[in-house]
């Protein structure tokens, strides 16, 4: 049976976000695994902070993704009502 | 269901917005990965713009196909004007390559040429070229009219592929169908304004190399008379000499051809001053191949003998009894119809019949003669002898004013010569080429503003 390529990439973007969230859970924790670690390495704990930005970074554009394409959409409809189609 | 619905665009843009939400979505994994190396992080937000630009792309690409389209006709243009531009332009490259395959095929009419030859050959190669530009041009048409959308939905569905893959050919393919569907249905426009369209005449130069033999009712050539061809409102179209074996020749081209038009043509033979039409009639010279050997006949004409002798009748149900040296007519002839005999003066032959004769003297074409005509008082049967005494040295009637029709097609042909080389090359070549040219570049333009760097942003090292 032939396989239909929008629902093969709407699997992928499932399994894609699944993981994401896991992976910003995941992250998050090395994260403050390394910045509260008793190292005394100024690096590792630069390194930690910064995989705890980035992993909050990634939890704000999961939750905001689906805003960011309602807006889209919106704004392509104003464009289009703007010409007239 | 996969294999079809690639060419509805429909389709195309829903997995064009799904591949944008996945782009989106890997922008945000690659976020969320706990590895604190800058070059893999930096993948982050540019697949996340990617995806909602190329969101944004697939949201507005059927606006963007219309509005091209709707500039093309603000400016002027529209898909009719350029199918008229092309139509015209192709049978104007055909045209002229029939006249030149004409022209070139017999090296006697070339020879007459001349000029006409020498810029024969370049303009056939334009006009070569022209075709394959044209027809090229036509294919992108097309493509473009008829593709269009679709095309644009795979552009972007090529534009939303993650990683930019494909961004860089999906850039190329939406700028290519709104660039061309602009230019195209504006291309007569500028050319127009830039050249102006090379004047040709309509030519037909269809023509047929025949063997032509004409002959009398009983089948003797009719020798030194003079073959005429006219159309069917009675215009002279050419006329050749008859040789001894009753073949038409032509003083241009060898092995005993005569050229035609492939048209239907009347065919007359002129003969010691009379004309007599021949059959078939009409002469349906584009039903013959070239090289072939067509046979007309004078249905009138009895006898014919070199040099110059003639027996003819206004019947065509005579009884020939023909002694080389002699011959003679019995025929049963109503009121008003009548036999003649024709010679020229320079023979001796003695005409007896069983009726009274009229005779009289004829000149044609530079030979003086003498007829003697048996006009039928009641209905009855007549007869006719007639003995051939001998001639002196024969004069044979003069070839001139004769048209052979390798002449009228050489001077119909003038119209090629080096202004109309250039005017062609310049309208149907030059302009539209660079026009196209334009075309490419303001596509790659266009392609660079839509897509960005197409460059993967992978980097391995």
């Amino acid at each position: 049976m032939a396989v239909d390529l929008v629902s093969v990439v709407e699997e992928w973007t499932t399994r894609i976000t699944a993981l994401a969230w896991a992976l910003f859970l995941f992250t998050w924790s090395v994260g403050w695994a390394l910045r509260g670690a008793p190292l005394p390495f100024a690096r590792v704990k630069r390194v930690g902070s910064s995989l705890i930005e980035d992993s909050v970074w990634a939890a704000f554009w999961l939750a905001v993704g689906m805003t960011v394409f309602k807006v889209v959409t919106y704004i392509a409809s104003l464009i289009a009502q703007g010409l007239g189609f | 269901m996969g294999g079809v619905r690639v060419m509805d665009p429909a389709y195309l843009v829903v997995l064009a917005f799904k591949l944008a939400i996945l782009t989106f979505y890997i922008g945000v994994l690659v976020y969320a990965l706990p590895l604190p190396f800058s070059t893999v992080k930096r993948w982050g937000p540019q697949l996340l713009w990617d995806g909602v630009l190329a969101l944004f792309l697939a949201t507005i690409y059927a606006i963007l196909y219309s509005t091209s389209n709707r500039l093309a006709l603000m400016l002027g243009g529209s898909w009719t004007l350029f199918n008229l531009w092309y139509s015209a332009a192709l049978s104007v490259s055909l045209n002229l390559k029939m006249v030149i395959a004409a022209l070139t095929a017999i090296p006697e009419v070339a020879r007459l040429a001349g000029p006409v030859y020498a810029v024969a050959l370049p303009l056939d190669r334009a006009a070569t070229l022209a075709i394959l530009f044209l027809t090229t041009l036509a294919g992108i048409a097309e493509l473009v009219y008829n593709y269009g959308l679709v095309l644009v939905a795979f552009g972007v569905v090529l534009y939303a592929t993650p990683f930019r893959i494909t961004r860089g050919a999906g850039a190329w393919l939406i700028a290519f169908i709104l660039v061309f569907s602009i230019g195209l249905q504006t291309l007569p426009l500028f050319i127009s304004s830039f050249a102006s369209k090379p004047q040709t005449p309509e030519v037909t130069v269809d023509y047929r190399l025949l063997k032509v033999r004409v002959e009398s009712s009983r089948g003797d050539p009719i020798a030194y008379g003079v073959l005429v061809l006219m159309d069917s409102s009675g215009r002279v179209i050419a006329s050749y000499m008859v040789d001894g074996g009753g073949y038409a020749k032509s003083k241009y081209l060898e092995g005993g051809m005569v050229m035609m038009p492939a048209s239907e043509v009347y065919a007359y033979i002129e003969f010691d001053g009379v004309l007599f039409p021949l059959k078939p009639r009409p002469l349906r010279v584009q039903e013959y191949s070239n090289g072939q050997e067509v046979v007309v006949r004078a249905p009138h004409i009895i006898i014919s003998k070199y040099p110059l002798i003639l027996a003819y009748s206004s019947v065509t149900n005579l009884e020939v009894v023909d002694g080389g040296s002699w011959f003679a007519i019995t025929s049963y002839l109503n009121l008003g119809d009548f036999i003649e005999i024709r010679y020229p003066k320079y023979c001796n032959l003695n005409i007896t019949s069983n009726y009274v004769m009229a005779s009289g003297e004829w000149a044609w074409r530079g030979v003086n003669g003498v007829y003697s005509k048996l006009n039928a008082g009641s209905a009855g049967v007549y007869e006719v002898m007639v003995q051939i005494n001998g001639c002196s040295q024969p004069h044979l009637p003069s070839d001139e004013r004769l048209q052979d029709y390798v002449e009228r097609l050489s001077e119909e042909l003038k119209f090629i010569d080096v202004n109309l080389l250039k005017a062609f090359i310049l309208y149907y070549l030059t302009v539209p080429t660079i026009y196209v040219f334009m075309l490419f570049l303001a596509t790659g333009a266009l392609a660079r503003i839509l897509g960005g760097r197409d460059r993967v942003p992978v980097r391995v090292a």
